[in-house]
């Protein structure tokens, strides 16, 4: 598996789709919304426009380099039968799965981290060091169900079908889950929707953290049953979507 | 006190993969639906031996390969590679296959994908020597999903032999391949085979079986049709061609001459198939039939191949 990992982790530095919507468009889109809407002023006990659009884009980043190490290339070593060849090695599928999923998470961090870089530098934004740490390892942590939903998407769709049915998923609960327009504008009913997904709950660990409140419990529930459905299709799916015709 | 079971236990089961066949298909049926692909097929290959199987389209020849690999499972029979499951065997880096299809993986070049490979193998072939057979070097720094259809196929055969394995299996290796990077694969191929390797591989090539096959197994309709060396073969059901023209040539029945199994006549020229060219041309000279531009051909697999196909065909 490290061999496997090792080899993953080649593919998402070289992988354009990856530095350039996980990496780059978060750090961009941080600069155009701060600049226009951050230094607002906010009530007290809210937080700056600068922090939570921090939080927002550092989720919305790690999701996508949670999708894009998982399902493409899922989708595309399918279709054009590379699983085959995966199967002719001496490493069982369930470490590649694993193994795919682990490079998938682990650069879901540097993309985040540049984020918070990126707010400190640009806006100056602080928080005391602990809140920094716990706001850092929580948001990550609510980013991983995504490696599994990528996994799901890459079994659901053919390589021709796979980055636009992504996309579109990703930037629809993207935009549902608060990431793009804060919550606080969002129509009562949508907010509704999005509390129940993954994306917004994955943000709100942050939006706590950051304004020194301990996050909820339901943030975790509702990232942990998204994290076992998903699991869970998995499961069924993989025995059908890696069988040789 | 159990090292030496550890030893011992190792020992005894390295020797028996020495005393097995390679491969043991017995009764092996496989049905798609109502497709029946492969029928009864009953096959053992010996160790080092180098078979070529060969047949039509749909004759079951993937099929069979990938049953060998684990990837399929027959629908009833037993496989054995080395004595044991064809999965297990791949575990064990018993097995190497080069398949047909399979686009490259993105982003990874060619010297770092021969690390992976080599690494996951428990006694893999030395890089620089691996580089060598499958000719690399010069592409090494190239990424896998940059490279022509000959590359990709050089690629996969170091993929097949990475490992070193004992059993390698071929699904036509060289059908995306140019004459020349055909010859030198089958070079390549061939000092592998030398080494004590046993090889297995379908090609759609006739001349690639004559040359580079101890056996040929020719399989039609998901059942073996013929298998033996080369020479039995040819002696068997190719026997040789006698071509000549003639302009009285409908006076006469060929099949009363000696060896003759059936002719073939366009205009003024004359095909005998006979499985005895000595004979039957003494029956020639010695007959009244007149005749010009005799030539004798040895009977090639193409021959065997097109009646076989022209039987299935008429059933």
């Amino acid at each position: 598996m490290k061999e496997y990992i090792r080899l993953e982790s080649l593919r998402t530095v070289r992988d354009p789709l990856y530095s350039t919507i996980a990496v780059i468009a978060p750090i961009g889109f941080y600069l155009l919304f701060a600049g226009l809407f951050g230094s607002s002023p906010h009530e007290p006990g809210t937080l700056s426009g600068n922090i939570e659009i921090m939080v927002s884009m550092a989720v919305f980043g790690g999701i996508w380099s949670c999708l894009v190490a998982t399902s493409p290339r899922i989708a595309f070593e399918r279709s054009n039968g590379w699983t085959k060849h995966l199967q002719l090695l001496p490493i069982p599928l369930r470490s590649i799965l694993i193994g795919r999923m682990i490079v998938a998470i682990v650069f879901a961090l540097p993309a985040m981290i540049l984020v918070y870089l990126t707010a400190v530098i640009a806006h100056g934004v602080s928080l005391p060091a602990h809140l920094w740490i716990a706001m850092a390892l929580l948001m990550w942590i609510g980013v991983w169900p995504f490696a599994i939903l990528g996994v799901v998407l890459g079994y659901l769709t053919n390589s021709e079908a796979s980055f636009g049915v992504t996309f579109g998923i990703y930037q629809v609960i993207s935009a549902l889950g608060g990431l793009w327009v804060p919550p606080a504008i969002l129509p009562e009913s949508i907010l509704r929707i999005g509390k129940l997904l993954p994306t917004y709950q994955a943000a709100n660990l942050g939006w706590h953290i950051a304004n020194n409140q301990f996050p909820t419990w339901y943030s975790a529930w509702i990232l942990l049953m998204w994290a076992v459905i998903f699991a869970i299709i998995v499961i069924l799916m993989a025995p059908k979507a890696t069988k040789i015709q | 006190m159990s090292d030496v079971f550890v030893a011992s236990d190792h020992f005894a089961h390295a020797s028996k993969i020495l005393q097995e066949d390679a491969v043991t298909m017995s009764n092996i049926s496989k049905s798609f639906g109502a497709t029946q692909a492969v029928d009864g097929l009953q096959l053992t290959i010996k160790r080092g031996e180098t078979v070529a199987l060969l047949g039509p389209n749909g004759a079951g020849k993937t099929t069979t390969i990938n049953m060998l690999l684990g990837l399929l499972s027959p629908s009833s029979g037993s496989i054995q590679i080395f004595g044991i499951e064809p999965k297990k065997a791949i575990q064990h880096s018993l097995v190497g296959a080069m398949l047909q299809e399979g686009k490259m993986i993105q982003g990874i070049r060619v010297g770092e994908f021969l690390d992976f490979i080599r690494n996951i193998h428990p006694t893999p072939l030395e890089k620089s020597a691996l580089m060598d057979i499958a000719g690399l070097h010069e592409i090494a720094n190239r990424r896998l999903d940059r490279l022509s259809g000959g590359q990709s196929q050089r690629v996969k055969f170091a993929m097949a032999i990475a490992g070193n394995p004992d059993l390698l299996l071929l699904d036509e290796p060289t059908s995306a391949m140019d004459v020349e990077s055909r010859r030198e694969f089958w070079t390549s191929m061939r000092s592998y085979a030398d080494a004590g390797h046993t090889i297995l591989f379908a090609t759609h090539y006739l001349e690639e079986a004559e040359a580079f096959a101890s056996r040929v197994v020719i399989i039609h309709s998901g059942r073996i049709a013929i298998d033996g060396t080369i020479q039995d073969i040819q002696q068997q059901y190719g026997g040789k061609q006698m071509i000549f023209t003639s302009s009285d040539a409908s006076d006469f029945d060929f099949t009363q001459f000696p060896g003759v199994q059936r002719y073939e006549k366009q205009n003024q020229r004359i095909t005998l198939h006979t499985t005895d060219a000595d004979s039957t041309i003494q029956a020639l000279i010695t007959s009244r039939c007149s005749w010009q531009d005799i030539t004798i051909t040895k009977g090639n697999l193409e021959n065997i191949f097109l009646s076989l196909i022209h039987k299935g065909a008429a059933q």
